[in-house]
């Protein structure tokens, strides 16, 4: 067991060494060091703070209790494992009945389930267009154009991610690529004129 | 046009960049109580469709399986099959996952691959889902039309057409078999009953799928039954 001093000079690798030994203060540390990315990665499927929070803490247990699979001698990294659990528990609450019925429910109250956007930093009714053409993607591909654009990502993490080479990732990226400028071209031809 | 990707793609850079997030809760300082919080039960609906889905496969016995109605994952059962009215269509008929050895395999899954007596391995993908690990062995035999045995340590669902009538049980093999023909959803789903939405993908193979020393195992390819059943007991 380390004292929460001699924690934070661990790498992850020790660290899930002691936490899979029950030490909670080490997986603890872990999780200060990933919370920013697991809500965010949470918050751009559900579009909704407190949502986000809940899918991020019940993907952080779901982590917790699977560490064993955790492989950081196959070369696995710790931030992709925990954000495929987050994700995954965000879409599938995207799906639950009950999310959809929470979602209704606050439609009613007039609450927005936008993402917030700063507008100096990108015009609103591009954003917004951009936004739509997102959400006809695949799950797949959109899930891929949020880790790598918005979560920032690198190859190595993304192939950690899919389970699959560096050079896949790269042409699945281009893929989901391709196939957003499909949708834009049919359905929001605007978006490819320059001048934003 | 590569011009209109780069449109996209500073787009894309832009609207990240825009993004206000709401400040990060913080989860780590919760993490403590969380941890202690028993798990959950399996709640009364997926209770009850574990024994709908015992029960029906007691009383078929040898013969065709009733797919459960809905795509619960029960939390006893290593396989899961039920019913849907329509195979998506946008899924995937693809392989996917990371090629490695056998022995990369191994250490991902936790357990050692078995193999058919005999059988030329001619690649081995991993497939890993989170909690979910699976590996994919692709055999070409000289004799016979090669085919693939997926082992994985989680949970398997099978989805397939409602009243399609393609899922029997087989006897004798492992602590539950079954063959699948046509169209079909394959999905993983992890040791808590969620479905690895990820791992979604159709298949038009038949398929043996069975449990095993809480392992499942399953074989797809372009076979008979008995051929398919052969193989899975010459398994090492």
């Amino acid at each position: 067991m380390y004292n929460s001093r001699r924690r934070d000079q661990l790498d992850d690798e020790a660290l899930i060494r002691e936490a899979h030994r029950g030490d909670a203060g080490a997986f603890e540390e872990l999780v200060r060091r990933y919370q920013e990315a697991a809500f965010r990665a949470a918050y751009l499927v559900l579009h909704d703070a407190e949502e986000a929070k809940d899918a991020a803490q019940d993907a952080i247990v779901k982590a917790y209790r699977a560490l064993g699979s955790f492989r950081p001698r196959s070369g696995q990294t710790f931030r992709p494992w925990l954000l495929k659990i987050v994700m995954n528990e965000s879409l599938n609450r995207v799906k639950s009945r009950n999310r959809r019925a929470a979602v209704a429910e606050r439609a009613a109250r007039g609450q927005s389930l936008e993402w917030s956007l700063d507008e100096t930093v990108v015009d609103r009714e591009r954003a917004r267009l951009l936004r739509e053409a997102l959400e006809a993607l695949k799950e797949q591909e959109r899930v891929l154009i949020y880790l790598r654009y918005f979560l920032s990502l690198s190859e190595h993490e993304l192939a950690d991610y899919m389970g699959c080479a560096q050079g896949t990732v790269k042409s699945r990226l281009h893929r989901a690529l391709a196939k957003l400028r499909e949708v834009v071209r049919d359905s929001f031809p605007g978006l490819l004129a320059e001048g934003v | 046009m590569q011009g209109e990707i780069e449109i996209l793609d500073r787009d894309l850079v832009l609207l990240s960049r825009a993004v206000r997030y709401p400040a990060t809760p913080n989860l780590a300082a919760a993490a403590p109580e969380l941890l202690r919080k028993p798990r959950l039960a399996p709640s009364g609906l997926r209770a009850a469709a574990a024994v709908v889905v015992a029960l029906a496969a007691l009383v078929a016995g040898v013969a065709v399986v009733a797919p459960a109605r809905e795509a619960v994952a029960d939390l006893f059962d290593k396989i899961n099959i039920f019913g849907i009215d329509q195979v998506p269509r946008e899924l995937t008929y693809e392989i996917e996952g990371r090629e490695v050895t056998l022995e990369v395999a191994r250490d991902a899954l936790g357990f050692e691959p078995a193999s058919p007596a005999g059988a030329q391995l001619s690649r081995v993908l991993l497939q890993e889902f989170g909690s979910v690990s699976a590996a994919a062995l692709f055999f070409d035999p000289a004799n016979g039309p090669g085919y693939v045995l997926f082992e994985t340590n989680g949970r398997v669902g099978k989805g397939i057409p409602t009243g399609g009538e393609q899922a029997e049980l087989v006897e004798g093999l492992g602590a539950e078999a079954y063959w699948l023909t046509g169209l079909h959803l394959v999905q993983y789903q992890n040791v808590y009953g969620d479905v690895v939405y990820e791992s979604r993908r159709v298949t038009d193979q038949n398929t043996l799928i069975w449990s095993r020393d809480g392992f499942v195992y399953r074989i797809e390819g372009p076979l008979e039954k008995e051929d398919a059943v052969a193989i899975a007991e010459s398994l090492r």
